[in-house]
C-alpha cells in the first residue's frame, strides 16, 4: 500500500455553463413490481402482471390524487419511479402526465422520465415505440450488472443480451434520454471485473447517462436478514473506495464526466434533469405510496403513506394521502444543502450559503475549507467567502463525510427555529 | 382438584427434580406436570404464570427458580404431594445442580427421543447416583418425525447402565406419558426420611427477593420442623431470625403452619437484603441449635471474566443498579468497577463459565434493557513473579511485567465430548487445534464414540461449541469439568491506534494464537474506524514487537449511494446521527473510534 495520498492523481471535474434548474419536479411512485430484488427497500408490492385489478386502483387513485394535490406548480419534468414503472399498461404515462398538467402541476410538454426493467423492453417488442408515442423522453433503464453471476446474486430477471436489445429497442424507438442503473461492490467484484461491464455499458450505441450506485445493505431486506446471520454480500470498505475510483476512471475514459457522485452524462445536457432537482434543493411533489415532497418556500418536507391500502383508502376519503410532515430548521436545510450540494460537481456557492445562513457559519469553517482544499478533497474558487467550493473525484467519494465535518453551531437564526 | 383436609403425611411427598441436557424439553415437561397438577385450562395456565411474571417483574424479583409443589392424585385415590425442585440445566451450574440434587429423592433424567443421550446427560446422571438418587429415566418428545426410542432406549442401557424398560416414552409438548411420569414418581422414587423430633436442620437451595417481604428462602427442612414464630440461626452468618412465614411453592406462595422433616417450601424471616444469606447455608434452632451443618455450601469461584461496558455512558448507574441486582440471586456473579480510557466506566465481572455469561448478558439486556459492550472472555491465570510472589490475573490491564515474570500457569479442563464415530477424524483435528493435551476414546453403542480429552479452559472460550457443532454436523455435544492448573507460554497482545494502546482490546492469549487473534481484530477495527485527514496503523503488539498490521488509508469511501426518490429526510437524519455520533467517540491518541468499531470488534468470534 502506498502513503501517497489519491487525491490529485485526477484533475476535478469543474462546473459547466448548465443553468440551475429553477422549475419544480413531479415525482410519481409506481409501487408494483412482478418480483422483489433482494436488497431493495422501497415501497413496493408484487404484482402477477400487467392489466391487473391493483393497477387500475393505482391508476384511479393516483389521477385523485393529482386532483387533490392541484396547485399551480408548473414542473417542467414527470418522473415515474419505483417500483417498476415499466410494468405500467398503455396509454397510462400520457394520461397521468396530462392530469398533472390539466391539475397545473406541471407546465404543458414537460420532460417526462420512466424507470424500466430490460426485460419488459424484451418481451415486449412495440412498448419502446409505445412510450415514445406517450412522449416519454427519458427512460432509466435498472441494468444493475452485466456479469450473468452478478446479476442471479441481485436476484435480476434478465441476461446482459437483454441489456442490449432493451437499449437498441429505445434508441430505434427514438427515445432522447437514455440512462443505466448500475450496482457495485457486489462481495468478490475486482475493479477490473467492474471495468469491463462499465467499458461494455458505456459502449452501448444510445446510452448517454449512467448512474454506478454502490450496494448498501439495508435492513429488513432479503440481503439485511442474510447479512445479519454473517454471510458476507458487499465488499469491504476499502475495496469500495477502490471500486469507486475504478467507476469514475472507467466512466471518464469512456466518455462520461461524472456531475455528481454517483451520476456521469456524455455531456451537460444529459445530466439528469429531474433528479439534480433533489441535489440543488429545487421543489418537488411527489405522489403515489410513499413519495416524498419537498417545498423550500414553506421549509416543509412531508411524505406519503407508504401502504398501498392505506394510501389509497385516504385518497378515497377525500383526503391528501400524506404520512408525515416535517418543518425544516435553518440548521436542518443547511445541512441538507451541504451534502446535497457537496455530492455534486458543481459544489456549493459560499455566497447563496452565507445569504441564507449567515456569514458567520462561512467564516467559522474557513480552515476547514482551506484544510479540504489542502488534502484535494474540493477545488476552493474566487472568494473565501462568496466564492464556489467544488469538491474533486475525491471529494465526491467522502461528501458525506464532509458535510459532517461543517461546524453549524454559528448558524444565524438557528435559535429561534421550531 | 381437590385439596387435602391437612397438610400431606411425609409418607406421601416426594421430592425430584428433571435433570436434562439443555434444550431436551425440561421446562416444557415441567409446565405440563404443573398444568396436570394444577388441574387448570390451558388457557387460565398461561394466564396464571404471565400474571406472575409480569408481578413479579414489577416488584423487580428476578425469575428464576421453578420450583414449585404439585398436588396429584393417584388412581386409588390418595393425594400426594410432588416437589418440583428446579435446577440448572448445565455445567456451569453444576455447584447449583448439586444443591438442588442434595434436596431430592429422585431425578426425572429426560434424553430427547432424536438426540439421545449427551454429554451433559451422562455428567448429570453421574452426579444423581454420587446423591443415590432415584433415576428414572423419561425419552421425549417422541412425537418427533426423527424420534428413535429403540436406539435412545439402547443408548441408556449401554451409556448410563439404567434399565431401558424402565423409561417413560412421553411428548411433553402434546402432553403424551404424563401420567405415566407421575406414577413413576409416586411409585419409584422413595418419600423423604428425617426425623420432625429431631434438631431443626433445614438446606437453602435458592432464594428469591420480594420488595414488600424482602429474602424468601427456599428450603428443603432435612431434620425437625420450621414453623411461624421460631427464632432460627444461619449457621454460615451466624445471624438469628424470626420466621415470619413458611410455606408452599404452589404458583403462589401458600402459607402453611409447619414445614417438618422432609418437606420442601420457602421461609420468610425478615431478612432485608439477599447479600446477608448464602445459598447452601443451613437453617438451625437457635434455642436448640443441632451441631452440624448440611454439606451444602461451597464459595463460588468465578472462572470466565469478561469486563461489561454500557454502549451508552449514560447507562452505567443502571447497569450498576442492574448487577447488583442480578447478583441478588446469583451468588456466583462476581462485579467490580474497572476503567478503561476507551471505554469509560463498566466493570470486570466473573462468571462460572461460558453460559454463565450468556445468561447474565442475556437478563442484562432483556430483564433491564441496557445495551452492552462485552470484552472477550478471559480465564484466571496464575503468575509467579520473580519475587517470588504468585499472582492470580484474569484481567490483561493487571498482566505484571514480563521482564519479571518467572512463570505463567493456565487451567486445564477435562472435556467430555460425545461424538458420532465418522466424526473423529475432524473433531480430532478441531482439538489438536485447540492445543489438545492428552486424549482417550471410549467406543460406545451405536456407533458413536466418548473422547475425553485434556485442554486449557481458555480454548473452549470461543466458539468451540459452534465449531463442534459444524465438524459433528450438529451431533456432537460436550461437557467439561475444571481439572488443575498447567505450565502455559502466555502473552499479553496490545492492540494499537497509531502507536496509542486501546486497552480495552487487549488480551492474555497463549503465544501460538497471539497472531492470527491481533491480525482478527485488527481488520475488524480498520473497518469499522472512520475515515480521518491522515492514515491510521493498526496494530496488534507484543511488548514493543509488532505483529500483526493493517491501514486506514486517509480516503475511504463515505457518501451514501443515492437519495432515495427525494427522501431527503431519512439521509439526514442519517447524517446527524452521524454527526452526533462524532461528539461522542473515544479519542485514542489522534484517532476517534466510534463506539459501533468496539462492539464490531468485540461482538464477532475471534478468528482465532
Amino acid at each position: 500500500m502506498t502513503d501517497r495520498p489519491d487525491s490529485t492523481s485526477l484533475p476535478p471535474d469543474l462546473p459547466t455553463e448548465t443553468p440551475e434548474p429553477a422549475a419544480p419536479g413531479l415525482y410519481v411512485h409506481v409501487p408494483f413490481c412482478s418480483r422483489i430484488c433482494p436488497y431493495c427497500d422501497f415501497a413496493v408490492t408484487p404484482l402477477g402482471g400487467p392489466g391487473s385489478e391493483r393497477l387500475d386502483r393505482f391508476r384511479q387513485a393516483l389521477l385523485k390524487e393529482l386532483e387533490l394535490r392541484a396547485a399551480a406548480l408548473g414542473a417542467d419534468t414527470v418522473y415515474f419511479g419505483g417500483g417498476t414503472p415499466s410494468l405500467a399498461p398503455a396509454g397510462f404515462f400520457r394520461e397521468v402526465a396530462s392530469a398533472a398538467v390539466e391539475r397545473g402541476l406541471a407546465s404543458p410538454s414537460p420532460f417526462v422520465f420512466l424507470e424500466a426493467n430490460p426485460e419488459d423492453l424484451v418481451h415486449d417488442p412495440d412498448l419502446a415505440r409505445r412510450w415514445a408515442a406517450e412522449e416519454v423522453w427519458g427512460v432509466s433503464l435498472g441494468v444493475q450488472a452485466l456479469d450473468e453471476s452478478r446479476l442471479r446474486f441481485l436476484g435480476r430477471a434478465h441476461s446482459a443480451s437483454d441489456v442490449a436489445v432493451a437499449v437498441s429497442r429505445l434508441a430505434e424507438a427514438g427515445i432522447p434520454w437514455i440512462s443505466a442503473d448500475l450496482i457495485y461492490g457486489t462481495a468478490g467484484q475486482t475493479p477490473d471485473s467492474l471495468r469491463e461491464e462499465l467499458v461494455a455499458i458505456a459502449a452501448l450505441p444510445g446510452v448517454n447517462h449512467l448512474s454506478a450506485y454502490e450496494l448498501s445493505i439495508e435492513p429488513g431486506t432479503p440481503f439485511g436478514r442474510r447479512q445479519a446471520r454473517g454471510e458476507t454480500l458487499a465488499v469491504r470498505s476499502d475495496d469500495a473506495s477502490a471500486l469507486f475510483r475504478a467507476v469514475h476512471e472507467t466512466l471518464r475514459e469512456s466518455g462520461f464526466a461524472a456531475y455528481e457522485a454517483c451520476n456521469f452524462a456524455a455531456a451537460p445536457e444529459f445530466r439528469s434533469r429531474h433528479n439534480q432537482k433533489y441535489w440543488s434543493l429545487v421543489e418537488y411533489l411527489g405522489v403515489g405510496p410513499s413519495a416524498h415532497s419537498f417545498a423550500p418556500e414553506r421549509g416543509e418536507r412531508f411524505w406519503n403513506r407508504r401502504v398501498f391500502d392505506d394510501w389509497e383508502a385516504a385518497i378515497l376519503r377525500g383526503e391528501e394521502p400524506t404520512a408525515e410532515r416535517e418543518t425544516l430548521r435553518p440548521r436542518d436545510r443547511a445541512l441538507e444543502e451541504l451534502f446535497l450540494r457537496l455530492r455534486t460537481t458543481d459544489g456549493l456557492p459560499l455566497g447563496g450559503f452565507s445569504a441564507r445562513y449567515g456569514e458567520a457559519v462561512v467564516r467559522a469553517n474557513r480552515r476547514l475549507f482551506r484544510e479540504w482544499r489542502d488534502r484535494g478533497l474540493v477545488q476552493l474558487r474566487g472568494d473565501e467567502l462568496r466564492g464556489w467550493l467544488l469538491p474533486t473525484r475525491d471529494g465526491l467519494a467522502v461528501a458525506d463525510a464532509l458535510a459532517r465535518e461543517v461546524n453549524l453551531d454559528a448558524l444565524a437564526g438557528d435559535r429561534n427555529a421550531a | 382438584m381437590p385439596r387435602p383436609a391437612g397438610p400431606v403425611p411425609i409418607e406421601r411427598v416426594r421430592n425430584f427434580c428433571i435433570i436434562a441436557h439443555i434444550d431436551h424439553g425440561k421446562s416444557t415437561l415441567a409446565d405440563r406436570l404443573i398444568q396436570r397438577c394444577g388441574g387448570v385450562s390451558d388457557r387460565e395456565f398461561r394466564d396464571q404464570l404471565l400474571d406472575s411474571m409480569d408481578l413479579e417483574r414489577e416488584r423487580g424479583i428476578t425469575i428464576k427458580s421453578n420450583s414449585v409443589s404439585l398436588l396429584h392424585e393417584t388412581k386409588d385415590g390418595e393425594t400426594y404431594q410432588l416437589n418440583l425442585i428446579d435446577t440448572p440445566g448445565h455445567v456451569d451450574f453444576s455447584h447449583e445442580v448439586r444443591r438442588s440434587l442434595m434436596s431430592c429423592e429422585g431425578a426425572l433424567l429426560l434424553v430427547d427421543a432424536a438426540q439421545g443421550v449427551e454429554a451433559q446427560t451422562v455428567a448429570n446422571h453421574f452426579v444423581a447416583m454420587e446423591y443415590d438418587l432415584e433415576v428414572v429415566p423419561v425419552i421425549n418428545k417422541i412425537d418427533l418425525p426423527a424420534a428413535d426410542p429403540e436406539r435412545v432406549r439402547e443408548e441408556i442401557d449401554e451409556e448410563l447402565g439404567l434399565d431401558p424398560f424402565e423409561a417413560v416414552l412421553a411428548s411433553a409438548k402434546k402432553g403424551e406419558g404424563i401420567e405415566e411420569i407421575l406414577d413413576a414418581i409416586v411409585t419409584r422414587i422413595p418419600p423423604p426420611g428425617g426425623d420432625p423430633a429431631d434438631p431443626l436442620r433445614a438446606l437453602i437451595f435458592d432464594a428469591q427477593y420480594d420488595t414488600f417481604r424482602g429474602v424468601v428462602l427456599l428450603v428443603r427442612v432435612v431434620d425437625g420442623e420450621i414453623r411461624r414464630g421460631d427464632r432460627v440461626r444461619l449457621m454460615r452468618g451466624d445471624t438469628d431470625h424470626v420466621v415470619e412465614e413458611v410455606g408452599l411453592l404452589r404458583l403462589r406462595r401458600e402459607p402453611v403452619e409447619v414445614l417438618s422433616a422432609g418437606a420442601v417450601g420457602y421461609a420468610i424471616c425478615g431478612i432485608k437484603r439477599i447479600q446477608d444469606i448464602a445459598i447452601g447455608d443451613t437453617v438451625i434452632d437457635a434455642a436448640r441449635p443441632a451441631q452440624t451443618s448440611l454439606p451444602g455450601y461451597r464459595e463460588p469461584r468465578p472462572v470466565v471474566f469478561s469486563s461489561v461496558y454500557p454502549i451508552s455512558t449514560d447507562d452505567y448507574g443502571e447497569l450498576e443498579g442492574a448487577l447488583g441486582k442480578l447478583s441478588l440471586n446469583d451468588p456466583a456473579l462476581t462485579y467490580e468497577r474497572e476503567t478503561s480510557t476507551a471505554l469509560g466506566f463498566g466493570f470486570r465481572c466473573g462468571f462460572l463459565g461460558l453460559l454463565h455469561l450468556d445468561v447474565v448478558q442475556e437478563r442484562l439486556q432483556r430483564e433491564h434493557g441496557l445495551s452492552l459492550l462485552l470484552s472477550a472472555p478471559s480465564v484466571r491465570y496464575r503468575v509467579a513473579t520473580r519475587d517470588g510472589e504468585l499472582h492470580e490475573v484474569e484481567n490483561p490491564a493487571y498482566y505484571p511485567d514480563p521482564a519479571i515474570i518467572d512463570g505463567t500457569e493456565e487451567p486445564y479442563i477435562r472435556a467430555s465430548i460425545l461424538i458420532p464415530e465418522r466424526s473423529v477424524g475432524p473433531v480430532m483435528e478441531l482439538l489438536t487445534e485447540r492445543r489438545l493435551a492428552t486424549s482417550r476414546m471410549n467406543f460406545l453403542s451405536s456407533r458413536r464414540v466418548e473422547i475425553q480429552a485434556e485442554l486449557p479452559l481458555a480454548e473452549v472460550l470461543f466458539d468451540f461449541h459452534d465449531r463442534l457443532k459444524t465438524v459433528t454436523h450438529g451431533y456432537g455435544s460436550y461437557d467439561y469439568e475444571l481439572l488443575d492448573y498447567r505450565s502455559t507460554r502466555l502473552v499479553k497482545v496490545d492492540i494499537l491506534v497509531n502507536g496509542e494502546r486501546v486497552d480495552a482490546l487487549s488480551q492474555l492469549v497463549h503465544e501460538e494464537k497471539a497472531r492470527p487473534r491481533a491480525l482478527g481484530y485488527c481488520e475488524r477495527l480498520a473497518e469499522a474506524i472512520p475515515m480521518h485527514n491522515f492514515k491510521i496503523a493498526i496494530q496488534g503488539a507484543i511488548g514493543g514487537k509488532i505483529i500483526a498490521r493493517t491501514n486506514i488509508r486517509a480516503l475511504r469511501k463515505d457518501v451514501t449511494a443515492r437519495c432515495y426518490g427525494g427522501d431527503v429526510t431519512r439521509k439526514r437524519k442519517l447524517l446527524e446521527r452521524q454527526k452526533e455520533g462524532k461528539k461522542r467517540m473515544k479519542q485514542v491518541g489522534n484517532v476517534q473510534i466510534p463506539q459501533s468499531a468496539f462492539v464490531a470488534v468485540l461482538k464477532s468470534s475471534p478468528a482465532a
